[in-house]
């Protein structure tokens, strides 16, 4: 019995051996080729340096009832973390000056601070507050960080499957973050540009929770593609949030200094 | 005299608006209190409802000058009361100059400066005083004069203040519903300072942000935005006035 272990042992090494060695000459593993997906989209998307954009937030009810916010946006690359980002809220009144830096980090969790103009306050978002709403919308205040590999696990090949009319990679992703809101992310990346076409996030009971698709996508500076329409479909409470993008500027001779607590507190 | 001089400056701001391009905003809020039971006090105004109207106006502008930017904010604040000739006010809740450089922020005039973070209680908020006849919170606060130089940094931000004049704390006058039990004798208030309420008061505060965490640590020289409650027997009535004291500490 003791003596035959050690056979069976260097048995199994030995056919897993050739198992790997067979699977990577001749095809990628699911897993593997999610991994390929996801750092080629990584790829393709950097060296962009800063950018700014213009936004409009439609926030929609069950009744199909829409409130209306004008909002801005400016990000930082950071290449060796995640990226940096600010959105500030111009109208309505009763939100203008509200602004939201971002500084993504790709392993540690991200740190996130609000500002509420009419209390002249800056709010930390805590990390378990990470999955809830940003400013009312289908969006949480984790799903405005930046992308990055590491921020998710378990990487997974689906399947090819067309999004109107595109050929996509649907790949399954896992966030690293415990403290996410979500337990399984479904990516749809598309296969000539690489670029997120539709996302499903799944809740912390596994379910079906938000529908997240990507249009209008339009190419500045040759390289760098950029959505014109974002839209967040809340399935358990009908509710659903637009993002529109306008005036995309590239270049715009950011640093860190238009990203800390003092621009925070003085963006409008 | 002081209201005047508040009003008309409210007024240039407004007509300044349209021919320097800035923002001009106003709102305003008509609040209506409710009192189911009878006031306590006699002098107390008796009818259960009340209402007021505030005014707020605000104008921002801003313009570049040597490659810094530069920005002025003006907000001011009114209310009209039915009852109470002490909520009844004015106040100048923001009007400074400011200046963004690479490492150095400036900011001159008067401004309202929150210390801590949204907690309940702000044990920390100590550089504006009270505008206890706007609400119980104490969240409503006055504007304070100030010379502020934040210098940014690699290891966060260091706010030093200058703080010239000393704002006494507003109380609900004798008729206000909800005041103290005794009213507060607000026109005779006593500092421990010689200088009273020129005394000049100079604050630091740093505020860093390490892993995760929101960092601060404050010094404050000068006179307690929070007064002592003194009982005072005034011919007759009986009176409280609020004397200010000093305080040294971080």
């Amino acid at each position: 019995m003791l003596n035959k272990q050690p056979l069976n042992l260097i048995g199994s090494l030995l056919i897993a051996c050739t198992f790997l060695t067979s699977a990577s000459a001749w095809a990628q593993t699911p897993a593997e080729k999610g991994l390929a997906i996801t750092v080629e989209a990584d790829k393709r998307n950097s060296g962009w340096g800063d950018s700014k954009v213009d936004m409009e937030m439609i926030l929609r009810n069950r009744q199909g009832q829409e409130s209306q916010r004008e909002l801005r946006s400016q990000s930082l690359e950071k290449p060796d973390d995640g990226d940096w980002s600010m959105i500030i809220f111009d109208k309505p009144k009763d939100v203008k000056g509200t602004a939201l830096l971002t500084y993504s980090h790709k392993v540690d969790p991200d740190d996130q601070w609000l500002y509420l103009p009419a209390l002249k306050r800056v709010k930390r978002i805590a990390s378990n507050n990470k999955s809830g709403p940003f400013m009312g919308s289908e969006f949480a205040y984790e799903d405005l960080s930046s992308q990055e590999i590491e921020k998710y696990k378990d990487y997974k090949w689906l399947r090819d499957e067309k999004v109107d009319g595109v050929d996509c990679f649907v790949i399954e992703r896992v966030p690293t973050d415990e403290k996410s809101g979500y337990t399984k992310q479904v990516a749809w990346i598309d296969k000539e540009h690489y670029r997120v076409r539709k996302v499903d996030f799944y809740d912390r009971k596994g379910e079906l929770l938000k529908t997240l698709t990507a249009s209008d996508y339009a190419v500045y500076k040759d390289v760098h593609w950029r959505p014109g329409k974002l839209e967040m479909v809340n399935h358990q409470t009908g509710k659903s949030t637009s993002l529109l993008f306008k005036n995309y500027a590239f270049g715009n001779g950011f640093t860190d200094r238009d990203f800390d607590q003092n621009s925070l507190k003085s963006a409008r | 005299m002081r209201r005047v001089f508040l009003g008309s400056i409210l007024l240039l701001a407004t007509a300044n608006a349209s021919a320097l391009e800035g923002e001009f905003d106003v709102s305003a809020t008509l609040e209506g209190r409710y009192f189911i039971d009878e006031p306590l006090r006699e002098e107390q105004d008796n009818s259960s409802a009340s209402f007021s109207l505030s005014v707020e106006p605000e104008y921002y502008l801003e313009w570049e000058r040597n490659g810094l930017q530069q920005s002025f904010t003006l907000a001011g604040f009114a209310r009209l009361d039915q009852t109470d000739d002490e909520r009844s006010h004015m106040d100048i809740r923001e009007a400074y100059w400011h200046q963004v450089g690479e490492t150095i922020e400036l900011r001159v005039g008067v401004r309202r400066v929150f210390w801590g973070v949204t907690e309940s209680a702000h044990l920390v908020d100590i550089i504006n005083q009270t505008d206890a006849v706007e609400n119980l919170d104490g969240e409503d606060k006055l504007g304070q004069p100030m010379f502020n130089l934040a210098w940014v940094t690699d290891f966060g931000t260091v706010d030093f203040f200058f703080l010239p004049y000393f704002r006494e704390r507003t109380f609900p006058g004798p008729k206000g519903r909800l005041r103290p039990f005794l009213p507060v004798d607000t026109d005779n208030p006593i500092y421990e300072d010689g200088a009273k309420e020129r005394h000049n008061d100079f604050a630091v505060r740093w505020v860093n942000s390490i892993s995760g965490w929101d960092i601060g640590l404050s010094y404050f020289n000068g006179t307690a935005r929070e007064p002592r409650l003194l009982f005072a027997v005034d011919d007759v009535q009986v009176n409280g006035s609020p004397p200010p004291n000093c305080i040294q500490g971080t």
